[in-house]
């Protein structure tokens, strides 16, 4: 007779890796139901191509690899990493967009780093800062949101999605439009004041842009779903938001010319609140304390505000999670929490310190 | 999860890295020896890794190494003081072989060099030795003198000495007629005795006729 394990414990919760991954699949409905709301069928036809991708990348790996498929398979975190890509991939991108990012996420920055556990980049991430380096013009260019749309159109139907997908005709004009971090880049000599009168962006929006607005409240009670099943703690989404807003307030400069834009755009606008809390909330490239990840956070909100305001790109959730990621062991290294029964925190490089 | 599930806030992620890694420097910087095993933290790890078990592994590791120094440490001191006192017995020795060498050079050097000058160092030098030789000596007679507790006893002595002398001389002088009757090779033997005793029965009157007088 051989004991499978002696050590305690001799029972397991029920949560396993494959239930928290569906929990954050379902967790992202309301986000794919806004975006699809708003911006048409591309979001969909992009998490289908995400997803059918990602599950035949993991199983070649896994199978080169000598593991078992169907256990990889099962544990759904190929689904959620091209879920998460697809969410963040702009709507109606042509379909090999769509394939080389995720053949990159799942491949490069999943398996070859070990597979699920042992990847220290976010790999969704690092699949979107690839395509977004590589092929800039398809990875900027967003549709218009449903309030903005010109007269007598609409976004284009299924079918029409899946052609101008597939590359067989073009969207038509008009449907596509900036986003509202976009237009504050390039709006120097307004007021942003007078931006919010001008553009029917923002003064067909109640706060923060039209369409972007509710996408960022649907992914905040995604994300509220899972903080109320545990799946993460409060620490890191706050430190992000908390970060990101207390960057923004301090850079308003009451509205001027110069000014990166209104506090709340840039809570509610972007990739704020999809980043939050379901891109930084990644357990295996976060850092692992509470301290840790409320630190990991801070760090990602002023990052991104510092690339929306001062950097090239409009959004940069992205590249400050991926930067935040080669920070999390160093962060790790430092944020060591109090052990129970000590007086002190101890740094885990004490020794070489010393 | 594990983190939070942690009674004793350590970071069971972490711990469970560095124990794969056996970097003990590491999991004892992160508090492995305050892990109680209660295996929360494996009851709530989604993947279902035996983290208990690791860390069990890893103390006894830890535990096993720090045994190992200790002997180690203690095999290194005992050999370094076997190696110290060895060269320390070598050391002596050698200091010894250095003095006696010299010793054997001066004595070789100095006794020509006394003859050659007046001889007046190589008496000093003789005369150091035998002064302490002398004081033995005289320390002797006095315990002796000191032992003969009166003059009547000394002549009491003396006059036994000088009956038991007499008795003597004339037993040697019966042996030396013998030998001279015999013709025997011991017959010089047996005068030197009989002139030895003689003389010894001279010395005891004379000391006697002192000693009265």
């Amino acid at each position: 007779m051989a004991f499978k394990q002696v050590t305690s414990p001799h029972a397991h919760s029920a949560q396993s890796t494959s239930k928290v991954m569906q929990l954050v699949i379902w967790a992202t409905v309301p986000g794919i139901l806004a975006l699809t709301w708003q911006f048409g069928w591309g979001s969909l036809i992009n998490v289908v191509i995400a997803s059918v991708t990602a599950l035949i990348c993991e199983a070649i790996v896994v199978k080169m690899r000598g593991r078992s498929v169907a256990f990889y398979l099962s544990d759904y975190s190929a689904l959620v990493t091209a879920l998460l890509l697809a969410l963040s991939l702009p709507p109606l991108a042509p379909w090999w967009i769509i394939v080389v990012g995720t053949v990159f996420s799942i491949v490069v920055a999943k398996q070859l780093y070990g597979g699920l556990g042992y990847n220290p980049f976010n790999p969704a991430m690092v699949g979107y800062v690839v395509l977004l380096i590589s092929f800039p013009i398809q990875m900027t260019t967003w549709v218009a949101p449903l309030a903005l749309l010109p007269e007598g159109i609409s976004h284009p139907g299924l079918v029409e999605s899946l052609q101008i997908v597939f590359g067989s005709i073009n969207p038509v004009d008009g449907v596509t439009g900036a986003t509202p971090l976009d237009m504050f880049k390039h709006s120097s000599g307004l007021l942003v004041d007078q931006v919010y009168e001008r553009e029917p962006l923002f003064n067909l929006a109640m706060f923060a842009g039209a369409g972007w607005e509710w996408v960022n409240i649907a992914f905040l009670a995604g994300g509220l779903i899972l903080l109320s099943n545990r799946i993460f703690t409060w620490h890191g989404p706050l430190g992000m938001l908390g970060a990101l807003a207390l960057m923004s307030v301090i850079f308003y400069d009451s509205g001027s010319s110069t000014s990166p834009g209104t506090p709340m755009m840039h809570l509610f606008s972007g990739a704020s609140m999809f980043g939050a809390f379901f891109i930084l909330t990644d357990p295996v490239s976060s850092a692992v304390s509470n301290r840790g990840r409320l630190i990991y956070g801070a760090l990602i909100g002023v990052l991104v505000y510092i690339i929306r305001a001062w950097g090239n790109y409009p959004d940069a959730v992205a590249f400050a999670v991926l930067i935040a990621n080669f920070a999390a062991p160093f962060i790790d290294n430092y944020t060591l929490p109090r052990t129970y029964g000590h007086t002190d925190r101890r740094r885990a490089t004490e020794k070489e310190e010393g | 999860m594990c983190a939070e599930a942690c009674p004793a806030s350590l970071l069971p992620q972490q711990l469970f890295w560095y124990a794969q890694a056996q970097d003990h420097e590491r999991l004892e910087a992160h508090n492995l020896f305050d892990c109680i095993e209660c295996g929360a933290c494996s009851y709530v790890c989604p993947s279902n890794i035996p983290l208990v078990q690791y860390y069990r592994a890893a103390k006894g590791e830890i535990r096993h190494a720090q045994d190992e120094k200790v002997k180690a440490d203690h095999a290194r001191e005992r050999f370094e003081f076997h190696k110290e006192r060895i060269e320390q017995a070598e050391r002596e020795k050698e200091e010894k072989r250095a003095a006696r060498r010299e010793a054997a050079l001066k004595a070789k050097a100095n006794p020509p060099a006394a003859d050659k000058t007046d001889g007046a160092s190589g008496s000093k030098a003789e005369a150091k030795p035998s002064s302490s030789a002398a004081d033995i000596i005289a320390a002797a007679q006095a315990r002796a003198a000191a032992k003969q507790a009166s003059p009547e006893d000394q002549q009491a002595k003396l006059e036994r000495t000088i009956a038991a002398t007499e008795q003597r001389l004339i037993v040697a002088e019966e042996k030396l007629a013998e030998a001279i009757a015999s013709d025997s090779d011991k017959q010089a033997v047996f005068s030197a005795a009989v002139e030895n005793t003689r003389q010894k029965l001279q010395q005891s009157k004379t000391k006697l006729a002192e000693l009265t007088a």
